[in-house]
């Protein structure tokens, strides 16, 4: 009788073990609409320095990540301040090397940015701030004001809060 | 008796299990951590072999004097300062400020990059040039015994400092003494001090941060005037069921445009998403407008959705402009169009706009650039003529169009050239000839898609 049982428990175990480790494989596979274009940032205007496929997919999971269920503006504001930051001197000077700077974003430091699947409008929020839309001015810094931020941060310039987000430069 | 036992061998085993998974999970473990703090490392020491290789080159730069030998000398310099911020952005350092380090070498990358152009075209460098080069060796060569002591004073695996960070003045985050947060923490800290700001024709200079809006002008507006300018643009929007959209809140915001930002709901629709405008303090000039609507199946054709762009730009009081380019998203297409002195196209004085190809109504709306931009130019009489631009460019491609443009430069100066549409080998180019000099100011070549038209 109790061997029976031990063999349950041990089936059971294994099943539990089986999810742990198949699980996050099977959990979502929802398809993501798919974009056709390349985008350029100023089309015909003669401008250097276009953004790539690479760098859309890039903006759309971190706005995903940090801003996702933000007003839609503020969604955008979150592009523009990577896009800012890419245009500055004071931060490295591509879409990755911004994104993936360590201990810049939370997003990208707890792995949310690609758990968490982009909504229709992230992706409408990055492409217009692909697009040069900036609602910050030309802000290089978000943050959550409710969060545990560092003090230093209120030092910025602060341009606006939109949402959750305070941003300044 | 007989279960007992059993059990206890269960046990046993299990023990043994968990014990073999700790240890591997361990092992594992550090085996990750050791190739993620190796990544950190190799960061740490190309970022110093690259500032060591830029304090050579920017030495040699000072008595080099055959234009040939500076170019690349100077060049070189430029590709190791900006090897060395890649490095730096690298490193597990975000929640540090340490910008005036990025700054420093953005800032000697670029300059070296515009004096290394300057001697390309066969110009000398002038007496104050050389004097900023010689500055900006000084301070490198500073900046490297200081990365060359911290390296060596390194005695075992480098701690970075993310643990046990402290708050120091005006709340900036303090490493704890001996990791490489402090180092550079003491580095940034001396350079934002002691080096001089410089002005030269490259994007990280000076100046280019400090642009002020050249079309923002009148009286300052207060926020009920902002509100009904705001109005009045959403209901030229062209909604398909015309609805009307009244201010719903507003705040300030103060950029380099102190604005008014209004949210605006649409009456008796309330499935339509909230819109916002910016509508700037000063001369109530709407800034830009954004609209989250979402398009269904797109339906409009291209030529139909470039023209209620046009007709929205002209019922927005925008005048003389002419569509530049378009380019198609998936359920819309944003339109650029220019404004037109005489007959020049003057590229920096853009708005864009955004059209639903669904519904043909405009989502979004941005003039940042015209309102930054915008001013009657005094455009002296070519001396490089038409014919001439014409003659230059026959002998590379087939020349289409030529027409007459003002271009923005890197450093938000601007050109007044020749544009000469052409092609050659079955690619259309743009090539910009400077109306004064001739010289080619720029070579851009047009990407045409069933998506709309690009430049690379």
């Amino acid at each position: 009788m109790i061997q029976k049982r031990m063999l349950l428990t041990v089936a059971a175990f294994l099943l539990i073990l089986t999810v742990i480790v198949v699980g996050p494989k099977i959990k979502h596979n929802k398809d993501w609409p798919r974009f056709r274009t390349a985008t350029a940032a100023e089309t015909l205007a003669p401008q250097i320095g276009y953004p790539t496929y690479d760098d859309y997919w890039l903006l759309v999971r971190v706005i995903s990540g940090e801003a996702h269920s933000e007003p839609y503006v503020g969604q955008v504001g979150v592009g523009a301040v990577i896009l800012n930051r890419v245009k500055s001197p004071l931060f490295p000077q591509s879409v990755s090397e911004v994104v993936f700077e360590p201990d810049a974003f939370e997003s990208v430091s707890n792995g949310i940015m690609w758990s968490l699947p982009p909504s229709d409008e992230n992706m409408t929020a990055a492409q217009a701030a692909l697009d040069g839309w900036d609602p910050t001015y030309g802000a290089l810094f978000f943050w959550n004001p409710a969060k545990d931020v560092s003090p230093w941060i209120w030092s910025r310039n602060i341009v606006t809060a939109i949402g959750r987000h305070v941003f300044g430069h | 008796m007989q279960n007992r036992r059993l059990l206890s061998i269960a046990a046993v085993g299990l023990l043994l299990v968990a014990g073999v998974w700790l240890w591997n999970y361990n092992q594992e473990n550090t085996r990750v951590r050791n190739s993620l703090e190796s990544g950190y490392q190799r960061a740490l020491f190309s970022m110093v072999d690259h500032v060591q290789n830029l304090n050579t080159l920017l030495a040699k730069g000072q008595v080099i004097q055959d234009s040939g030998q500076g170019v690349l000398t100077l060049a070189s310099a430029w590709h190791e300062a900006e090897s060395a911020r890649s490095s730096l952005g690298q490193m597990p350092l975000g929640r540090f400020n340490l910008t005036s380090v990025q700054k420093y070498l953005a800032q000697v990358g670029d300059y070296s990059y515009s004096l290394a152009r300057k001697l390309s075209r066969g110009e000398t460098l002038t007496d104050k040039e050389q004097e900023t080069l010689a500055t900006l060796s000084q301070e490198t060569d500073k900046l490297n015994r200081d990365l060359q002591t911290m390296i060596g004073s390194i005695k075992s695996k480098p701690t970075w400092g993310t643990k046990g960070v402290t708050v120091g003045v005006k709340g900036q985050p303090v490493a704890p003494a001996g990791s490489i947060a402090d180092g550079l923490g003491k580095v940034d800290g001396r350079l934002k001090d002691e080096v001089p700001s410089i002005t030269y024709d490259g994007p990280f200079s000076e100046h280019v941060e400090d642009i002020k809006p050249r079309a923002v002008s009148g009286g300052n507006i207060t926020i009920e005037r902002a509100g009904m300018i705001a109005e009045d643009f959403a209901n030229k929007l062209g909604t398909k069921e015309k609805q009307t959209y009244r201010v719903t809140s507003a705040r300030r915001v103060s950029g380099n445009i102190p604005a008014y930002s209004l949210i605006m709901k649409a009456e008796g629709d309330s499935r339509r998403p909230d819109i916002t405008v910016d509508v700037s303090q000063t001369g109530g000039h709407v800034i830009h407008m954004l609209n989250p609507y979402q398009p269904g199946e797109a339906t409009l054709d291209i030529g139909t959705a470039v023209q209620k762009a046009e007709e929205f730009c002209r019922a927005a009081g925008y005048d003389n402009m002419i569509t530049t380019g378009s380019l198609r998203h998936p359920k819309n297409l944003m339109v650029t169009q220019v404004w037109q002195q005489g007959d020049t196209v003057a590229y920096p004085d853009f708005v864009k706009v955004t059209v639903a190809l669904d519904t043909g109504e405009i989502t979004a709306f941005d003039a940042r650039g015209y309102l930054t931009a915008h001013r009657r130019r005094d455009l002296p009489k070519p001396k490089f003529t038409a014919e001439d631009a014409h003659d230059k460019a026959a002998a590379r491609l087939t020349v289409d169009r030529i027409r007459s443009a003002i271009i923005p430069m890197s450093d938000a100066s601007e050109r007044f050239v020749w544009e000469v549409k052409g092609r050659a080998n079955d690619q259309t180019f743009l090539i910009y000839y400077n109306a004064e000099t001739g010289d080619e100011e720029k070579v851009l070549q047009v990407i045409e898609s069933p998506d709309g038209t690009y430049t690379m």
